[in-house]
């Protein structure tokens, strides 16, 4: 087996009386790339700190790896949560939180650190605090990835880092996880850049799951319409259409609730039928009636 | 090569966070003495010009070696616990590394405190000044060796009260970690009324009959160390890790 697994159920968590995660259940497999995504406020941040052991849990269950992990050395040992906060020592030098790190982290890899290092164009004299946004970001990202841990959890850790960083990521992150397989969760607002990294996929709303499954099997459930306007209009009347666009004469509408006869109609009238944008199933289960906004702080 | 699952860290995480701790104390502690150094210099200078020297200058510095660790190590408490945690570390290891450099860094002042009063007595015999520490603290001044024992101790309290009153402000928030000081920090002016055999509140010299009051003292102060040690081993394993901006 490579990597944690993450059993979770019947979760909770509060803050006072704010109510984080309410009764969540869910299942991460090990080895496999997982997506957590929410809006804000969803409960994403909560949710990996219960399992990176960061704070407790109020009620139900956390297994990692088959064990709980609070004060579980061997369970933290191989778990690395890396916040968008940072948690290093930010009055230390960057390469002094690496040797740091080296001498704690049983996986750690200095040479995958040192040459992220480089690809982020990061000068390991610096110390975190002197960094922008964009810069304490790769660091981030360069102390979950060296880290190798066979439960590596990614906090919207590529926030500020711009297009060519977080494409430099994304490859990193799979040509790492493909030669060092292990557990990975990403959590992130962009879905689109993210979602052909993913292979799971648990989308928590309000502090509950909405749904959790394979991404193939959450991109079956719509489908995206291609065509004349007009005959993609008429094909879509009934249905959910959750996304459309335009462009001249062509539209292309996504659907949710794929249905048997899709295939044959769609090929009669002309139509073109493809898969469903991740981004756009996303915003559609957590769509909000105006006014429905959730209170809730960003957690 | 997939990611081997069961491997544990293979140094010893009390003992990487201990010497990580006490390395940055005792990097704080050499500031400290050096300046302390400078000072008192230039404080004797000053005294042979307007007066004479009667008594040793370095002896007050005791006061700064008290609450220059105390202020360290809660200000490392509050900024360590999520780098350890981070790390991938328990916060038993973090507890029972951090109270091991507070030992240590107790025990690096009141070496320096005393080695430094030596030097100055040694100078003070050459150039023939009169040296003696002042007069109300009778306990600690008896002799060298009594010094040490008893600033030792003094500085173990101070140093567990500094990583209890940091632990108190992350678990208990602003109001509550204020209004705890009493049971925080107070302790440390415990401790020091304890060693204070015929002044303060506390006459040691009475308790027990009189007998052996540095001995008294010496168990009074390692029972309170004892105590604010559990509370803060306590407090730490329950402790969340904040979300903080680096």
């Amino acid at each position: 087996m490579s990597g944690f697994g993450v059993e979770v159920r019947d979760l909770t968590a509060r803050y006072d009386t704010t109510v984080a995660l309410d009764a969540v259940s869910f299942t991460i497999r090990p080895g496999v790339i997982t997506g957590l995504l929410g809006r804000n406020g969803s409960g994403k941040t909560t949710a990996l700190s219960v399992l990176a052991a960061f704070r407790r849990r109020t009620s139900g269950t956390v297994l990692v790896d088959g064990e709980d992990p609070w004060e579980n050395e061997r369970v933290l040992a191989g778990t690395c949560l890396v916040r968008e906060s940072g948690d290093v020592a930010i009055d230390q030098s960057l390469t002094r939180t690496l040797d740091f790190l080296g001498d704690r982290r049983p996986t750690f890899s200095r040479e995958l650190a040192d040459s992220l290092m480089d690809r982020f164009e990061l000068d390991p004299h610096t110390k975190p605090n002197k960094l922008s946004r964009g810069k304490r970001s790769a660091f981030g990202v360069v102390v979950g990835l060296a880290s190798r841990t066979p439960l590596t959890l990614l906090d919207e850790v590529h926030l500020g880092m711009d297009a060519p960083s977080r494409y430099a990521f994304y490859d990193v992150l799979l040509a790492d996880w493909l030669e060092h397989p292990r557990t990975i969760v990403l959590s992130s607002h962009l879905i689109g850049e993210v979602e052909r990294l993913l292979e799971d996929v648990v989308v928590l709303d309000r502090g509950t799951v909405l749904t959790a499954s394979d991404a193939e099997t959450l991109r079956g459930g719509g489908v995206t319409v291609t065509g004349p306007a007009d005959v993609v209009a008429e094909f879509v009347a009934d249905r959910n259409v959750v996304a459309r666009q335009q462009l001249g004469r062509t539209a292309q509408a996504t659907l949710v609730g794929a249905r048997a006869d899709d295939v044959d109609r769609a090929r009669q009238v002309g139509l073109e039928l493809g898969p469903v944008a991740l981004q756009d199933l996303f915003v559609h289960l957590t769509d909000r009636p105006a006014g429905a906004q959730s209170t809730e702080e960003s957690r | 090569m997939s990611i081997d699952t069961a491997r544990l860290p293979a140094r010893s995480s009390v003992r990487a966070t201990a010497s990580w701790l006490l390395g940055m104390n005792v990097y704080l502690a050499a500031w400290f003495w050096g300046m302390a150094i400078v000072v008192v210099t230039a404080a004797i200078v000053v005294i042979t010009v307007v007066g004479e020297v009667n008594m040793s200058i370095m002896a007050f510095a005791r006061q700064g070696a008290v609450w220059f660790p105390f202020s360290v190590l809660i200000a490392i408490t509050a900024a360590y616990l999520p780098v350890h945690v981070a790390a991938g570390l328990t916060r038993r290891s973090l507890a029972l590394g951090s109270l091991v450099a507070a030992l240590g860094t107790a025990l690096a002042y009141s070496a320096a405190y005393c080695g430094l009063l030596l030097v100055e007595r040694a100078v003070f015999g050459a150039l023939d000044w009169q040296w003696r520490i002042f007069d109300d603290v009778p306990l600690a001044s008896t002799d060298m060796a009594t010094m040490l024992v008893s600033t030792v101790l003094l500085l173990v309290v101070a140093d567990v009260s500094g990583l209890l009153v940091g632990i108190s402000y992350q678990r208990l928030g602003g109001w509550w970690g204020t209004l705890a000081l009493p049971l925080t920090a107070g302790p440390v002016v415990l401790a020091f009324a304890i060693f204070e055999v015929d002044a303060g509140p506390f006459s040691t010299s009475e308790w027990f009959g009189g007998a052996r009051p540095l001995l008294v003292a010496s168990l009074a102060t390692l029972l309170i160390a004892g105590a604010m040690a559990f509370a803060f081993d306590r407090l730490t394993r329950g402790a969340s890790v904040p979300n903080r901006t680096a």
